[in-house]
């Protein structure tokens, strides 16, 4: 959710100078939006259904519909030729980055995939903590209090 | 466009990124404290009803 927000919102901003648009609903952006909201959609079935076994099985069915959807948005600029340009890296026969391109590609990659653990990391262990928070209410039986 | 608004748009591309990351990350930390601070009244609570 948060990459993806960064993707949104980011994407745009540096679309506007090289295509001198901000949005367009080509393939890539109008799957990575559906992603997006799809994104939200789990969250707010998260938050705001009650627990239990329904919850738990809705949110899985849109998590999966998120999962379905990401494929679709890696193969959408080589399925449908629309406002992205055509892939750059693994596009076949012509396609490829400068070597200088490559490496600092590379850099990129890792230190984002290593961003992308830490912050998984560190959410895991804010959940165990709820789950350890919600076991001590059970507890001590008291109502754990109203959280918007 | 001039070399200068395209870093405009360059720039402003990074402060997003930026702006929501440290957002993001704000937001797990107040939520980490705010659990941990509950973890050790609860505790505190049981402790007191025990003994």
């Amino acid at each position: 959710m948060v990459f993806c927000s960064v993707v949104l919102i980011t994407g745009p901003i540096w679309a506007k100078p090289i295509w001198g648009i901000w949005w367009t609903w080509d393939a890539r952006l109008t799957t990575t939006l559906v992603l997006w909201l799809i994104y939200v959609a789990y969250l707010m079935l998260r938050a705001y259904l009650p627990e239990g076994a329904r919850r738990a099985n809705l949110a899985a069915v849109v998590g999966i519909l998120g999962f379905l959807d990401v494929p679709i948005v890696y193969m959408s600029i080589r399925w449908w030729r629309t406002q992205h340009p055509a892939p750059v890296i693994m596009g076949g026969k012509g396609s490829g980055l400068a070597p200088d391109m490559a490496l600092t590609f590379r850099v990129c990659m890792v230190a984002i995939l290593c961003l992308f653990v830490a912050l998984l990391l560190r959410r895991i262990v804010v959940e165990l903590l709820q789950d350890e928070v919600d076991h001590l209410y059970r507890e001590a039986d008291v109502a754990p209090p109203e959280r918007g | 466009m001039s070399p200068d608004k395209f870093l405009d748009f360059l720039f402003a591309g990074y402060g997003a990124f930026w702006t929501i990351l440290f957002g993001y990350l704000g937001m797990i930390f107040s939520r980490q404290r705010r659990l941990l601070r509950e973890v050790e009244e609860l505790r505190r609570e049981l402790s007191q009803r025990k003994g």
